[in-house]
């Protein structure tokens, strides 16, 4: 068992002071530390603090440089990853250094448990429940779910509004393009309508058109994603960018209909061109 | 050349058709009272100055815009009678279209300007195929298959637009001003394609021009000035002098004086 104890804390000072989420825990114990290093190594001492990799990146850390943390001066000793909130990145120091930080010694905002191989989860979150009827216990998936929940609900729908406002552009700059395409191209509709184009031809003639344009947008955004993932990361490093293939095929997807919408709008102009313009 | 109509079919049918265009205070009428009557296998030429409605008269005839007034049958049948979706299929299927400046499909390459039509028609593959080579054989343009309209002369265009009208053997074409653009020789070329395709495949051609040379092909032909249509039936027996005096403008004096009464159908 490893208790955690969760703060907000200052890194820098002056103009470049900056909020960091800071974890003080026992190295000791094996867990509740930096899940993943990418440079350096973990924390041994309380003289040492390991910082998320955007957060040294933005404001320019390396290993063996000193942090001043809350006034102290700390030896950054690692660059973690994984460990990224977007509005916020965590730091890691030893737990009696954050007990220090704090002003109060013995708090812990939680304890981590490891299960060995007899028991269960759900016999030990009963045992600790109830031996402290007012402590919460979650599995390790429950907390990670639950977090990963409250993060959503502040995050994505941000994103989605974004997302929305975005497609609703390319839906009226697409629409727009379609329709400039038809009025240019009005003299030949106008003839094929003459000639006896059924409404489907015409339709099918525009969506074509569309799902050209959307995939060929499709793809170019395909080829420069990682130039501009990496272009953004530069300029952000809190923003990382990674796509699975389901993902691309989600994009895809909605591309497509933002295509077929497009098409279903201009297809408005096409109505209102006669085949008697034709002569 | 004349045929008799009275064994052929009719295709279409004008009963005193009038149209005008504009409000109530500032009216044109266009067309006033033509009646007309068109058979198949025949090739009937509407002649008429600028404006005096020959293309009004003939986007009613092939139902792209109702008349004022009036009826028009298609196939024995009443406009008003059709749905949009069966004058779609009316057109596709048993109408062809020459059209002034002909109207290809610039983006199109030739083989593919006729294929449109053809689909439109609802054939497939094999036989739009088929058809295409066998048109391209018979107008004698095969090079012309996979060449845009940009690079056909003018007379090499007019020849696929007339391709493409007969390609569906829809019994009704209808040409306006189809030798607007063409010299004399390929102008008689164009309406002796016509000819043929009436005859050959029992088509009523209706040619609207101001282009008198055309009226030694036709079987009939009309003169339409001030919206009102008169049948001139005795125009290919004038002498050969009177024929070369004969112009566009000129043809409205032998309309009301060399021929006579005007006679309405």
């Amino acid at each position: 068992m490893a208790p955690l104890l969760l703060i907000l804390s200052t890194v820098g000072e002056g103009n470049n002071a900056a909020t960091i989420y800071l974890a003080g825990y026992e190295p000791t114990k094996g867990i509740g530390g930096p899940p993943q290093l990418e440079k350096g190594r973990a924390i041994i001492s309380s003289d040492e603090i390991v910082l998320d990799q955007a957060f040294a990146s933005k404001y320019g850390y390396k290993v063996e440089d000193t942090v001043t943390l809350s006034g102290c001066q700390l030896r950054l000793v690692g660059i973690s990853s994984g460990t990224n909130a977007f509005v916020i990145q965590y730091a890691f120091v030893n737990l009696e250094r954050a007990w220090q930080l704090a002003g109060y010694s013995g708090i812990v905002t939680c304890f981590l448990v490891n299960l060995d191989s007899s028991q269960t989860a759900a016999s030990v979150i009963g045992d600790i429940q109830r031996l402290f009827p007012r402590t919460k216990a979650f599995k390790h998936d429950e907390f990670v779910q639950n977090n990963l929940r409250e993060m959503q609900a502040g995050f994505l729908p941000f994103i989605f509004t974004l997302s929305a406002l975005g497609t609703i552009v390319l839906t009226s700059i697409l629409s727009l393009l379609l329709s400039i395409s038809i009025i240019e191209r009005r003299r030949d509709f106008a003839v094929m309508k003459a000639l006896g184009a059924p409404a489907k031809f015409l339709l099918r003639l525009v969506v074509g058109q569309a799902l050209v344009t959307v995939g060929l947008g499709t793809k170019i955004a395909i080829v420069f994603l990682p130039l501009l993932a990496g272009l953004i990361h530069e300029i952000t490093p809190e923003v990382a960018i990674k796509l699975s293939f389901l993902q691309i095929v989600e994009v895809a997807t909605g591309a497509v209909f933002v295509g077929v919408v497009s098409a279903l709008i201009a297809m408005s102009r096409l109505r209102r061109i006669y085949a008697m313009e034709a002569f | 050349m004349k045929k008799s109509s009275s064994n052929s079919k009719v295709v279409v049918q004008l009963v005193k058709i009038g149209k005008a265009f504009g409000s109530e205070g500032n009216r044109r009428v266009a067309l006033g009272d033509v009646s007309f009557t068109g058979y198949g296998g025949e090739v009937l030429l509407i002649l008429g100055p600028s404006g005096s409605g020959k293309t009004t008269f003939l986007t009613i005839a092939a139902g792209l815009q109702p008349p004022t007034s009036g009826r028009v049958l298609l196939f024995g049948r009443s406009l008003e009678d059709y749905s949009s979706g069966e004058l779609q299929q009316l057109r596709a299927t048993r109408f062809g279209f020459v059209f002034q400046d002909f109207r290809l499909i610039e983006s199109l390459k030739v083989y593919q300007n006729i294929e449109l039509v053809l689909q439109f028609a609802g054939w497939n593959r094999t036989d739009i195929r088929r058809r295409i080579e066998q048109l391209l054989t018979h107008y004698d343009v095969e090079y012309l298959r996979n060449r845009y309209p940009s690079n056909l002369s003018q007379g090499e265009k007019q020849r696929i637009a007339i391709i493409r009208a007969v390609a569906n053997g829809g019994d009704l074409i209808f040409a306006d001003e189809p030798t607007a653009c063409l010299d004399t020789e390929q102008g008689q070329d164009v309406i002796r394609q016509l000819l043929g395709c009436s005859h050959n495949q029992g088509s009523c051609v209706i040619v609207v021009s101001h282009d008198i040379r055309l009226k030694d092909y036709a079987d009939r032909v009309f003169y339409l000035q001030d919206g009102l249509l008169t049948e001139l039936p005795e125009l290919r027996k004038l002498s050969p002098s009177q024929k070369q005096a004969c112009t566009a403008n000129g043809i409205s004096h032998l309309a009301s004086h060399s021929i006579g009464k005007a006679t309405p159908q």
